[in-house]
């Protein structure tokens, strides 16, 4: 018989008061940053009934199993309510992987770097704004890996969306409508550079030259369908996180750029995406442009943080499941994450926003973002941001960084509109019509290239 | 699986992208994309009465009109009102008027023409009436014409006709305008579907490696209004530019085209972009108002510019082949230039829905597109940020105007079945009226001529003989000599007076241009009939209700000339920022710019190749906002534009011909006599405007998921006038989308000075069909 040392109320008691401080380091038996960066695993940090999904229902789910409406229940509390539902009432299923336990498996290894490299550097100015103690930008890696607040935990999402200092995503999109029908298929092309905090050592430094008030550049451009193809948009981040992104955008039937306001990121890019420009990274807006942000739970939850990548499939794609078709959601593995973050907040400077708040969950080990609900004005949840991620590795394919440390990405999302039940699927893919490849810190000037008035022409049509 | 389906489709684009893009490096290296849609377009119209440009729609049709300067017509006092004569730079009057004062030997007065400086208004206006067919009439009843010679006469429906031509009713005169015209009424017909076309698009993409790509978009149309009238349907896609192509990249029929509006090759490294290839450039910061947007033409010929006001004019760019250079440098200042073929723009066919030329006229522009062929404009836009908020930009083109200025063309020798007897040569109605006339009486009272041929006397009495140096300095291609030619289905003269309001021009002007700048013209009206040059309303009526009475409905000649000029431009926009961002003013952007362009040449109001020069100055005001008004939708794209010009409308026409006087105010309307105006020198020339104001409000209000998108865009044009277009769209999925839109326009002021005047006919309810793949 194994003897447990520690009982399942101490887990959740530890984590009850660590809530309700509202503050608090994460951990159970012992801090978990430097235990885990000293690379002691989880063993150290966390009960058996954390890192196990067996010990945690006491046998009645492990490894391989299927989760579907029949036993759903037994882990209702180790998934978000909208989840649930998928798998309760639309015949979502997905099935349990076995725990991951090495932060190597949770990092794009030198993200990883910084982040060890620049420990206990990050403070916050007066304004809110992360810095350096030097007073230097940000320079790269989590600023707060040791998160305690909920402003140090946006600020490790806001400040690296990918974790790579350039990246270029190749996303088909589908739409599933509530009849389980395909409604919508959209191809995209996602380029991010960031401007501040670069981690690549071949870069020139943590800062990109010639952008000394900017966090990062992102563009976006539609290869699919025709008629938004050559749409393309361009946001420039301050890195104020008080101000809002200068935003440009292509039109195909204007043929020309054009600056647009940015205040309006509640819209979906294009009809029926359920994705807005508040959506990315659930961090999609400056960090201080919301605000009340405040831990509301801590505790175990099933998440899709390793092995999402397909490289055996075609194009990366993962089979379906649920839904009136059974083709609704990816068929995806979540294993038991021993502790996440849920953090809520509001948006502060979008008068008339249809969102009342945002409850996000994050992994803390390594501080992404697993599942961010947004809820509407009235308080009913709206939807959901669902990501899976994990390190380019399969049973026989791996991608490398040069030092051949494996590369680790998020591999896709799962939009679901509860109140339409419209279901927007994004996959990272190895490519999207228009033959564009994701590739991650390409040896491409992604800037001149892409994130130009230029380069938004020159892809328009 | 998206990643699967698409794979497998990926292949089979690529094998049919090798076919439309001609790649220099190998095929396995290139990354193809096929896309495209197919789009059904209908428009159905609104409008009370059909476009009265066509022939279908002529209001004059089946119109018996009657001649005002005839001496049955009123009480016959404008039959004898006194007009201009013609004297030559030696005082010389013309042939009959030396003839009528006796100075010609074996002439003399007649009871009529007695004053050899004075011409009575009715001296040569021998038909009471004017109607279609009217000279084919007269030639079916066995005219023999004016003395024998070509001047044959009209004859319509009801009896009334040239005094000289068979089975005229005498009766019929003082009642000549009574009754219709079967043969014209039966040119009328309606077009109710404006649009009822069907539209294939196709987009290839290739990208060689990560700095070539290439672009080629294949566009084919076909119209299929005409089956749904039997009125006469003009050729829908076909000018004489290349061969017989309207741009470049085209291959049509008279109801069908295919083009390709993009095939380009695009390079890029770095800062640097290339561009070369058929292609289009938008520059500018109005939207529909074209300030800065000088680089392309338009082609008019499907749509008009009536599409959804969101969708400007992606539709109609004339592409043209262009290299375009683009370099960006740090901190967002851009350099964009360009050097294109010139390309001009394609103007709506006659004889179809949208048309906005008379049908009357005859554009016939080989010659002077063959001039301005091959020539090339170039231009540069200069774009600088200065901060987050404001940026500038400047800009310069030097180009050929796509848009063109209209003059008179020449005439051909045959036209419509009928030898155009204006032409100089051996068929000339005049020079064989000389040869071959028998003595006596030219007309009914005139005077006395002696026994042909006359060309001796001619040069006797100082007068040049019928030219034969032809073309006045123009490219001629029928060396006619003349920008007229009769024409059954031609105006007469009160329907010439509203076709030339209609397009913004002088009537006087018009027609002196007519006559003196066409040699041929200008020798028998001027010199061998002694008309002298029209200043008022009696002597335009007195030459045309004379050669009308002779030959029937004139058709005119027209082309367009392509005008070299600059065009400098400045432009900024501004992004307001409000420390609350409640305020409705917080992230609206304001847009700004202004292009001069000296020198610029417009349309002269008498269609003369003299063309108006004036300073062109057009600026735009543009402010956006994007607002949400709740939380359960989306915000609301909303625009106001405001457009200033110095020199010219909407449509380029310059300001000096807008507010024409109607015809009305130059004949009582109870006894049908002149009224004083009609004497008055200028009386009947254009008012004109010191300026022309334009503003739109628009508005995109879409569902909260974008299903749905409702637009609203409204024009008006200060001088009086609006378009409303409200529309609506759906997108039920990524393959199907609809739209169903309506133009509704309404024309106010004063007569011809607004732009609606020029469109009310277009009112319609479109609706579009669009499968996309």
């Amino acid at each position: 018989m194994h003897i447990q040392r520690f009982d399942r109320d101490y887990s959740r008691r530890h984590f009850l008061a660590q809530t309700a401080r509202g503050a608090g380091r994460a951990g159970v038996l012992a801090t978990l940053w430097p235990t885990f960066a000293d690379g002691a695993g989880l063993g150290r940090a966390y009960p058996e009934e954390l890192t196990d999904i067996a010990a945690f229902t006491r046998g009645r789910i492990v490894a391989g199993d299927v989760i579907d409406q029949d036993n759903v229940d037994l882990v209702q509390d180790l998934v978000d309510p909208v989840v649930y539902q998928e798998v309760k009432q639309d015949r979502r299923r997905f099935f349990i992987q076995p725990a991951e336990s090495a932060i190597e498996a949770l990092f794009p290894p030198y993200f990883l770097d910084a982040t060890l490299r620049h420990q206990g550097q990050a403070v916050f100015d007066t304004i809110g704004n992360v810095y350096a103690r030097d007073g230097q930008r940000w320079l790269g890696g989590l600023p707060f890996p040791d998160a305690q607040s909920g402003a140090e935990i946006i600020a490790n999402l806001t400040l690296s969306w990918g974790r790579h200092d350039r990246a270029l995503y190749a996303f088909p999109a589908v739409v599933v409508g509530a009849d389980g029908a395909r409604q919508y298929e959209y191809d995209f092309v996602w380029a991010e550079q960031q401007c501040a905090g670069l981690v690549h050592p071949a870069a020139p430094g943590p800062h990109l030259p010639g952008y000394t008030d900017k966090l990062r550049l992102q563009s976006l451009w539609f290869t699919h369908t025709n008629d938004v193809k050559g749409s393309a948009f361009l946001s420039l981040w301050p890195y104020d996180q008080r101000e809002i992104p200068e935003l440009y955008g292509y039109l195909p039937n204007l043929k020309r750029v054009r600056r647009f306001p940015a205040n309006q990121r509640f819209e979906p890019y294009m009809p029926g995406l359920n994705l807005y420009l508040s959506d990315a990274w659930a961090a999609g807006d400056p960090m201080l442009t919301w605000g009340n942000y405040r831990i509301i739970h801590r505790g175990p939850f099933l998440a899709s943080v390793h092995r999402q990548w397909r490289a055996e499939n075609a194009n990366w794609g993962h089979p379906l499941v649920g839904g009136p078709a059974d083709a609704s959601y990816f068929y995806v593995g979540k294993s038991l994450v021993p502790e996440v973050i849920v953090f809520e907040c509001e948006p502060l400077a979008y008068p008339n926003a249809p969102v009342g708040k945002r409850r996000v969950y994050v992994d803390a080990r390594n501080m992404n973002v697993v599942q961010a609900l947004t809820y509407d004005r009235q308080g009913e949840v709206w939807k959901s941001f669902e990501t899976g991620s994990g390190q380019r590795l399969t049973d026989s394919t791996r991608v490398t960084v040069a030092d051949g440390r494996i590369e680790w990405s998020f591999n896709w999302l799962i939009s679901h509109d509860v109140k339409s039940h419209r279901i927007t699927r994004v996959l990272q893919a190895e490519t999207c019509r228009g033959q564009w490849r994701t590739v991650l810190d390409p040896d491409e000037d992604l800037v001149s290239s892409y994130m130009t008035e230029q380069a938004l022409k020159r892809m328009g049509t | 699986m998206p990643s699967f389906s698409t794979r497998s489709f990926q292949s089979r684009r690529a094998v049919f992208g090798l076919g439309l893009l001609v790649a220099a490096a190998p095929c396995a290296a290139i990354d193809w994309n096929l896309s495209g849609h197919v789009r059904q377009e209908i428009a159905y119209s609104l409008a009370d009465k059909p476009n009265e440009l066509n022939q279908m729609g002529n209001v004059f049709n089946a119109r018996i009109t009657p001649h005002y300067t005839h001496p049955g017509w009123g009480s016959g006092v404008n039959a004898a009102a006194l007009t201009s004569t013609f004297r030559d730079a030696n005082g010389r009057a013309g042939f009959f008027q030396q003839v009528a004062a006796g100075a010609v030997p074996g002439g003399a007065p007649g009871t009529v023409i007695t004053d050899a400086d004075l011409l009575t208004a009715g001296a040569y206006t021998l038909a009471p009436a004017n109607c279609r067919f009217g000279q084919h009439n007269a030639i079916a009843a066995g005219s023999r014409g004016l003395a024998g010679g070509g001047f044959r006469g009209v004859l319509c429906p009801n009896g009334a006709g040239t005094s000289f031509v068979p089975g005229v009713r005498p009766a019929a005169i003082g009642t000549a305008a009574a009754g219709s015209s079967a043969q014209g009424a039966a040119l009328d017909d309606d077009l109710k579907f404006n649009l009822f076309n069907s539209r294939l698009e196709l987009d290839v993409q290739a990208r060689f490696d990560s700095e070539f790509s290439a672009f080629v978009r294949l566009r084919a149309y076909a119209d299929g209004t005409s089956a749904f009238t039997d009125g006469r349907v003009g050729n829908r896609f076909q000018n004489p530019y290349w061969g017989n192509r309207s741009t470049l990249a085209e291959w049509s029929t008279p109801s069908a085209m295919i083009d390709l509006p993009a095939f380009y090759l695009d390079y890029h490294r770095g800062p640097l972009w290339l561009r070369l290839g058929n292609q289009t450039i938008a520059w500018g910061e109005a939207y529909y108002f074209r300030v800065m947007d000088v680089v392309n033409g338009l082609d008019l010929r499907r749509h008009l510019t009536l599409g959804p006001g969101g969708e400007e004019f992606q539709d109609q760019r004339v592409a043209s082949p262009a290299l375009r250079i683009n370099y960006s440098f740090a901190e967002g200042m851009e350099i964009d230039a360009f050097a294109s073929m010139f390309s001009p723009t394609v103007l709506p066919p006659q004889d179809t829905a949208y048309n906005l030329i008379p049908s009357g006229i005859t554009l016939d522009e080989r010659a002077e597109f063959d001039d301005a062929q091959g020539a090339l404009n170039f231009g540069l836009r200069l774009s600088l940020p200065i901060n987050s908020q404001l940026t500038v930009m400047a800009m310069y083109a030097n180009r050929r105007n796509p848009d063109g200025v209209f003059r008179y063309a020449e005439a051909p020798q045959v036209n419509g079945g009928l030898v155009n007897t204006l032409c100089s040569g051996p068929r000339n109605a005049t020079n064989n009226l000389l040869s071959a006339f028998p003595g006596g009486a030219l007309v009914p009272g005139g005077p006395i001529l002696p026994a042909g041929p006359l060309h001796d006397a001619v040069r006797a009495a100082g007068l040049d003989a019928m030219p034969a140096t032809l073309g006045g300095g123009h490219q001629t291609l029928a060396h006619c000599g003349a920008a007229l030619a009769p024409d059954a289905h031609g105006p007469g003269s009160t329907e010439f007076w509203r076709v030339i309001g209609q397009s913004r021009l002088d009537p006087m002007r018009a027609l002196r241009t007519a006559v003196d700048e066409w040699p041929a013209t200008q020798w028998a009206v001027r010199q061998i009939f002694g008309f002298g040059a029209e200043h008022n309303v009696v002597d335009v009526l007195r030459t045309l209700e004379g050669f009308h009475s002779q030959l029937g409905g004139f058709r005119a000649f027209a082309t367009r000339e392509f005008k070299r000029e600059q065009v400098f431009a400045l432009g900024a926009n501004y992004i307001v920022e409000t420390a609350d961002p409640r305020s409705f003013f917080d992230s609206m952007i304001v847009r700004g710019e202004i292009a001069v362009t000296p020198g610029k040449q417009f349309t002269d109001l008498g269609l003369s190749r003299d063309f108006i020069e004036d300073t062109e100055i057009i600026s735009a005001l543009i402010i956006e906002k994007f607002h949400r008004f709740s939380e359960s939708i989306p915000a609301t794209y909303m625009v106001w534009q405001w457009m200033h010009r110095e020199a010219s409308d909407l449509f380029g026409r310059h300001l000096s011909g807008t507010e024409s006087v109607p015809f009305s105010t130059f004949v009582d309307k109870v006894s049908g006599d002149f009224t004083p105006a009609a004497f008055v020198d200028g009386a009947a020339a254009p008012r004109g405007s010191g300026a022309a104001d334009y503003v739109v409000f628009g508005f995109q209000q879409p569902s909260a998921s974008l299903m749905w998108r409702l637009d609203m865009a409204v024009l008006i044009d200060i001088e009086g006038g609006f378009l409303v277009q409200p529309g609506l769209r759906y997108r039920p999925s990524d393959d199907w989308q609809f739209d169903l839109y309506a133009n509704v326009m309404r024309d106010g002021g004063d007569y011809n000075d607004d732009i609606m005047e020029s469109l009310d006919f277009a009112d319609e309810l479109f609706f579009r069909i669009t499968h996309y793949f």
